[in-house]
């Protein structure tokens, strides 16, 4: 039954349905970094490595 | 910023681990390399093969690639990843036990492989050679690693996931699925598998473990190692850290989707190429993103850049990140892709990723390290210098000679008579002759950047042995915990890394669902051949012996749909024409000519002299001598587990074939050596490795097939 199922429909959409839902995502991501604040965040995370182990102040 | 009073812990750091990933480093680094040269000059002069078993091309060649790959650049990376973690985490390393675990596993694996490899001991998989055995070993260390890894992640002090740790955790999860679903086998016995995939299948798999190798061990894990190590030399921070979210997910994203998609192309439709190659071009940006963002970290010190040994090598790595990830998508052009593929164009681009990026970004890093970690001083910065110069000149004899290597073969396989309409350059060996100078360029290159390693390691034994052992204690920190509060609203996504690897995982499977699921589920996806019959018992183990002496190194076995190939090779393969290729063998690179279908076009007696000297057929030849297969004896005592398994993989094998297996191979292996015998060979040949290996290639494309075209649907 399964196997009469896949057969029945070309599988090559399932490539194009992949592509399409990395673009969305890809395009997400995209939005996402560039939300509010999220300036403040990133600079003070790009800190941490120049931090060696004792908190910071 | 909050709570930095009251509950303090004190902690230190586990440098000794590092310590002795960093001698590992140089250890292996150096016999890789040694590994190269040796195969390099092999190209250049034949006699160096040195007509021993163990050390011809076709078997150092898999050693080479492993060593530079898993053992030179894997404890380099470790070293690099323990490094930067614990402090990235303000937390020592989850187990001292687990690191020493993984430590001398992974040392272990690398002595197996050095061991195994040259003694022909290979699943014939290019970067996945290594024997089933030697496979779950690295598996269960990977594992050792992860739990390592994520367990010091759970017990951090710092409530961020600094973007080095994500491209930390895309490499361990994304190479476990990698490794896991290409190298499932079914053994035969200890030191011998089966591919459990075949033919297009198999390739298909391979190639996009083999792609995302290069882009999940060498390229993310050094991406990681460049957003701790760069801002840590130039002691700023990273140019954009957004910049480096986007790097990240789009590597995340794109590679693992675009990897194998060139082998898909045909079966795919036609806007969805377009659509792949819209993507192929859209890497560029993010690799490139990437590379700006390390390059512009270094503004304003550029002049130290000149003077600093860890700089300058990060610098260039970063550039030569710059240029391969330009040269790649290139390559990935089909128009560009019809001359470069199969020629040393590749080569060239695989070293000079794997030299300017990972040997640059290794040493930059190291130059960092060495004094850190053993409290000391770099003995010389000219000797650094030196270093860097002779590695950089190296690097460059290397790419050019491979790229007019490459594009000379490249044009010269294709180039057509337009009058007659034949082949400018029939002969194959003319087009090797043609590029033997550049060989001899290339090794010289290649020395020119082992020397130049052998440097590093002396000017670090000076460094390290000027420390002061009683200096290596550990220094303590101290730092608050982490409270259940300290995490909220957007910060989630990175303040919860189990999430985070599973959002990795689920991008990673999707992707690989995609491209693969219709090789399994398709019915149509291979055609229906005619009636290929399987190998017979003899063409099996012929089979064997080639995959045992790497002989896909070397020899391609697939004619591309072009006319020139047409005219050189015949018919362009067809892929049913693999379905019991258990693994396949369609090689990357045609050191000599393509062997589909070889079968039938020279008689026995050509293959027994060509084997014994090749020199004896094509006068200028440069393969080795295989004087052995003329000693060896065909090991019949284990044919029948090797039908048995490849019954269990669903190739058509009757009982009964099985059961007369040997009397079956033993027949034919008689009439090939009564055919040799009326040339004068002894009859003493007749159980030798050479009479099935001649039995495997005359039967290479010599069956007819015809190929129903597939139904169409609707």
């Amino acid at each position: 039954m399964k196997k009469q199922v896949f057969e029945s429909f070309d599988l090559t959409i399932l490539p194009s349905i992949g592509m399409v839902l990395f673009l969305t995502v890809f395009i997400g991501m995209i939005i996402w970094v560039f939300r509010k604040n999220s300036k403040e965040i990133y600079q003070e995370m790009s800190q941490i490595p120049l931090e060696e182990g004792n908190d910071h102040e | 910023m909050n709570d930095s009073n009251g509950n303090l812990e004190s902690f230190s750091y586990d440098d000794k681990i590092v310590r002795f990933f960093t001698y590992a480093t140089l250890l292996w680094g150096a016999v890789a390399m040694l590994l190269g040269v040796t195969i390099a000059f092999q190209l250049a002069y034949w006699k160096l093969n040195l007509g021993g078993e163990w050390l011809t091309f076709g078997r150092l060649r898999p050693l080479h690639t492993n060593a530079a790959i898993f053992a030179f650049v894997g404890n380099g990376m470790f070293a690099g990843i323990y490094y930067s973690l614990q402090r990235l985490c303000k937390a020592r390393l989850f187990s001292d036990a687990l690191s020493k675990i993984h430590f001398w596993g992974w040392q272990l694996i690398i002595v197996a492989a050095a061991i195994t490899l040259p003694l022909g001991m290979t699943q014939g998989k290019e970067y996945a050679e290594l024997e089933w055995p030697i496979d779950i070993a690295i598996t269960l260390i990977w594992v050792v690693f992860a739990v390592n890894f994520f367990g010091t992640l759970v017990r951090r002090r710092e409530r961020h996931i600094y973007v080095a740790i994500w491209f930390y955790i895309a490499t361990i999860i994304t190479v476990a699925v990698l490794h896991i679903v290409n190298s499932i086998s079914i053994p035969v016995d200890w030191m011998k598998s089966y591919s459990v995939y075949a033919g297009a299948q198999d390739a298909l798999i391979q190639w996009w473990y083999g792609h995302n190798a290069v882009g999940f061990f060498l390229t993310t894990p050094i991406l990681g190692l460049m957003y701790y190590f760069v801002p840590k030399a130039a002691n700023r921070p990273v140019y954009s850290y957004r910049l480096s979210i986007i790097h990240f997910w789009s590597l995340v994203f794109i590679y693992i989707w675009a990897g194998p998609h060139h082998l898909l192309y045909t079966a795919l439709p036609e806007w969805l190429q377009t659509l792949g190659m819209v993507f192929s071009i859209a890497l560029w940006a993010p690799s490139w993103g990437g590379m700006i963002n390390g390059l512009l970290t270094l503004r304003g010190k550029w002049n130290e850049v000149r003077t600093n040994p860890t700089l300058k090598f990060l610098a260039t790595a970063v550039t030569f990140y710059g240029m391969s990830t330009f040269e790649g998508p290139l390559l990935s052009i089909k128009s560009i892709n019809s001359v470069a593929h199969f020629t040393d164009w590749i080569v060239g681009h695989v070293h000079a990723g794997t030299i300017g990026w990972n040997y640059m970004l290794t040493a930059g890093m190291l130059y960092y390290l060495v004094p850190k970690l053993w409290k000391t001083k770099i003995y010389s910065i000219t000797l650094a210098n030196f270093q860097f110069w002779t590695a950089t000149i190296g690097l460059v004899f290397y790419i050019i000679s491979m790229w007019i290597a490459g594009v000379t073969q490249g044009m010269m396989w294709r180039a057509i008579d337009p009058e007659t309409g034949t082949l400018v350059y029939p002969n194959f060996v003319e087009t090797v002759t043609q590029i033997v100078p550049m060989y001899w360029v290339r090794a010289i290159g290649g020395t020119l950047v082992l020397l130049s390693f052998v440097v590093m390691i002396y000017n670090f034994y000076k460094s390290i042995k000027a420390a002061k052992k009683e200096d290596l204690k550990e220094a303590v920190y101290q730092a608050a915990p982490l409270t259940k509060n300290t995490a909220t609203g957007h910060r989630k996504l990175e303040g919860l890394p189990m999430i985070f690897t599973v959002l990795v995982l689920v991008s990673v499977l999707v992707g690989t669902a995609t491209e693969i699921a219709p090789t399994f589920l398709a019915k149509n996806f291979i055609p229906k051949t005619g009636d290929i019959t399987p190998y017979t018992p003899l063409e099996l183990l012929g089979r064997d012996i080639y995959i045992k002496e790497g002989c896909y190194t070397c020899h391609s076995q697939m004619i591309r749909p072009m006319v020139s190939e047409k005219l050189r090779y015949g018919k362009p393969s067809h892929i049913g024409e693999s379905v019991f290729d258990h693994p396949f063998q369609w090689g990357s690179r045609r050191i000599g000519p393509d062997l589909a279908r070889v079968g039938g076009k020279y008689p026995h007696m050509w293959h027994y002299r060509h084997m014994i000297n090749p020199r004896h057929m094509t006068h200028d030849s440069i393969m080795p001598n295989y004087p052995w297969m003329t000693r060896n004896k065909i090991k019949y005592e284990v044919l029948q587990k090797k039908m048995k398994v490849m019954q269990a993989l669903g190739v058509p094998y009757t009982d009964n074939e099985v059961e007369n297996a040997v009397d079956e191979a033993q027949g034919q292996a008689e009439e090939i050596a009564d055919v040799l015998g009326e040339s004068g060979v002894d009859e003493k040949i007749v159980n030798k490795e050479i009479v099935a290996l001649i039995a495997y290639l005359q039967r290479l494309g010599a069956e007819e097939i015809e190929i129903e075209e597939p139904e169409e649907v609707e």
